[in-house]
């Protein structure tokens, strides 16, 4: 999980990413990167392909927009840590996969999420971001969600499970 | 007929044949006639088999593996990409 989440920092570092919300778009086209937007079966959410001298990243537009920037931040993370692999298929999930998983294709999953929530919620950035908001003691919870995951630009689900896993929740 | 032959009759060079017959060169569709009468064959003998459109936009192989809406999402979104890039540049 280390790995995924310094590729990530790496990555904003190297394009000089001015801070949320996190334009993935240029990040695929610093990595030479198309990225293609086309209504697929609602199954699918996005893909990885490297079609010969090109990589793709094809996302469903049937998608909101703020799904489809984690699907494009995942399918990064896809490339830039599971290399060699021509095709990746990505299926909408009810659930983010849990730590216990444990096929390979269950981890790489938990290693390209990972890396996307680093992406899009720079630790560093979400910690900040939470803190200004908490200065408001009345604040809710759901709020505090709201509020960041508009800032970020990804969905409440995203972000409510960034905090979880960066151990803001219980403070929120 | 060979390649110099058949460039001589048509009043191209040998290299545009060459060109064209591996897919290097495109040809004006009245060229495609030309080119079938000369070689004494119907011209539609001389056009690649199979809906370019939608064939080898990903090898056979790959697709044989994946679901049915996987495979169709699949081909959409390489179709789409090419497209997008101006170029195709696939095998067929």
């Amino acid at each position: 999980m280390a790995r995924a989440e310094s590729e990530a920092t790496r990555l904003l570092a190297e394009t000089a990413h001015s801070g949320p919300p996190i334009n993935v778009e240029a990040i695929a086209s610093h990595l030479r990167v198309q990225v293609v937007e086309e209504k697929l079966d609602r199954s699918v959410s996005g893909m990885l392909y490297r079609d010969g001298q090109h990589v793709v990243i094809g996302v469903n537009s049937a998608h909101s927009v703020r799904r489809r920037r984690f699907t494009i931040a995942h399918e990064i993370g896809h490339l830039v840590l599971h290399k060699g692999r021509p095709l990746v298929l990505d299926h909408v999930r009810v659930n983010f996969r849990d730590a216990n998983s444990s096929t390979a294709s269950d981890l790489e999953e938990i290693q390209a999420n990972a890396f996307a929530a680093e992406l899009l919620m720079p630790r560093e950035h979400v910690i900040d971001a939470t803190k200004r908001l908490l200065e408001d003691r009345t604040i809710t919870e759901a709020a505090v969600i709201e509020s960041l995951a508009q800032c970020f630009d990804v969905s409440d689900q995203a972000m409510e499970y960034r905090l979880i896993n960066l151990g803001l929740r219980r403070q929120v | 007929m060979t390649q110099a032959g058949l460039a001589r009759r048509i009043g191209m060079s040998r290299g545009s044949i060459a060109n064209i017959e591996v897919g290097r060169q495109r040809i004006p569709l009245h060229l495609l006639t030309v080119i079938a009468r000369e070689l004494d064959v119907e011209p539609a003998s001389l056009l690649p088999v199979g809906d370019p459109s939608s064939a080898d936009v990903v090898p056979a192989d790959r697709l044989r593996r994946l679901l049915p809406e996987d495979q169709t999402a699949l081909q959409k979104v390489v179709r789409r990409a090419r497209e997008q890039r101006g170029v195709y540049d696939g095998e067929g």
